[in-house]
């Protein structure tokens, strides 16, 4: 999966999405920061950065997170296109006042 | 019992969503005691008795708690199958299929968590498992309901909006309509989908269609005679009426079609609420109007 495709529209967003659903992942899985740390190569405090989504990942990082973490493919395209959804949204409402009361 | 037994009980319980006012009950423990727990004002209080208690609580072995075994979905079946008693408002003139609010819900456990959208389901008083069968059917009110207390949550107006524009979220659970949206390769083919599966969406409008290659009309009326039990204020049915304006508008994103909202036009009679909608496809819609150069990496 390309990270660059998926985040196109808000890295940012996207980014806090996806800490989101790495933290649900880290609760089903059982595991601790320190161990994903562990198992990525990641230091500690990425680890945290990147749940809380304040971390830019990098291609390779985001294949690790995502393979050590069991995260579903398909649950990833929903979250980026989330993201699209909202920027699209965002988009026609400046342009002509979409929906404006 | 040490701090990892400790942490393995929290993971589960965020998991499985076991509601906290049902969680002393389950553990064996008086509500006090749970707090304290739960707050972190106090630790030591899980013992190998929790687990026990806990296991036998959900018809499951305590083990699996402990390794991370447990099936999820039966763990929730059993936590949540006392709820399937429906609230009585929400039984009556049932013509909205589950399916047109489906997407909703999974849209709040992925921006919000579990505990948010099962939180959502019980001010409902429904069971958080009500999506297991999309078939099903309720009554509108549920839905009039579902974006009130929304509301009361702090959802804004553009809030709403996108829940109507993430119905791919769900769309999976219905294969074949899934496949037909994926096939359609203009505006015209998305919308004689949306013809082709109007009766499994909602039934609470009587609709009309009319579907060309330059335009799709859509005539609908809902009669106060059928839904007597609804509570028709202006606030009501002008959010339903809003939502259903842009959810129409965004059947084309399923087909990575750009969305593009319908003149529309609403009239109340004494017998009803007409809602009359024209979709112009755009002139040149099938080369300029996909999303993405790369199509197929939205895809999937």
């Amino acid at each position: 999966m390309n990270l660059e495709t998926l985040n196109q529209f808000n890295k940012r967003e996207f980014g806090r999405l996806f800490g989101l659903y790495v933290k649900r992942q880290k609760d089903l899985l059982n595991l601790t920061s320190d161990k994903i740390a562990e198992a990525t190569g990641i230091t500690l405090k990425e680890v945290k950065m990147i749940e809380s989504g304040r971390k830019r990942l990098s291609q390779n990082e985001f294949e690790t997170i995502v393979s050590v973490m069991q995260m579903d493919r398909g649950e990833i395209l929903n979250l980026s296109k989330i993201t699209h959804v909202e920027n699209i949204l965002n988009f026609l409402r400046e342009i002509n006042g979409f929906l404006q009361r | 019992m040490g701090s990892s037994k400790d942490k393995k009980l929290r993971n589960f319980i965020k998991d499985v969503g076991l509601p906290l006012n049902r969680a002393p009950e389950a553990l064996g423990l008086s509500p006090l005691t749970f707090l304290d727990w739960w707050s972190g004002y106090r630790s030591r209080v899980i013992q190998k008795a929790q687990f026990v208690q806990l296991g036998q609580y959900l018809h499951i072995n305590e083990d699996t708690i402990l390794e991370g075994t447990y099936d999820k979905n039966f763990v929730r079946s059993i936590l949540f199958s006392d709820d399937a008693v429906m609230p009585e408002k929400y039984t009556q003139n049932k013509f909205s299929y589950l399916r047109s609010s489906a997407h909703i819900f999974k849209y709040l456990t992925l921006k919000y968590g579990q505990h948010f959208s099962d939180m959502i389901a019980r001010k409902l008083n429904v069971s958080p498992l009500i999506y297991s069968d999309l078939n099903n059917k309720i009554s509108l009110n549920y839905f009039i309901d579902l974006l009130e207390i929304l509301t009361d949550h702090g959802f804004k107006q553009s809030d709403l909006d996108q829940l109507s524009c993430v119905m791919f979220l769900s769309l999976g659970q219905t294969p074949q309509m899934l496949a037909e949206f994926s096939k359609a390769r203009n505006y015209y083919d998305c919308y004689e989908v949306v013809a082709k599966n109007f009766k499994n969406l909602d039934n609470n409008f009587r609709i009309k269609t009319d579907l060309d290659r330059t335009c799709f009309k859509v005539t609908t009326f809902l009669d106060y005679d059928n839904h007597a039990h609804i509570d028709f204020s202006k606030r009501n049915v002008d959010k339903v009426l809003r939502y259903r304006l842009i959810l129409a508008g965004w059947f084309p994103y399923l087909s990575n079609l750009a969305p593009s909202l319908p003149e529309y036009k609403v009239s109340y009679t004494s017998d009803g609420i007409h809602c009359d909608y024209t979709f112009n496809f755009p002139a040149t819609e099938s080369r300029h109007m996909h999303l993405v150069q790369n199509k197929d990496s939205l895809t999937d």
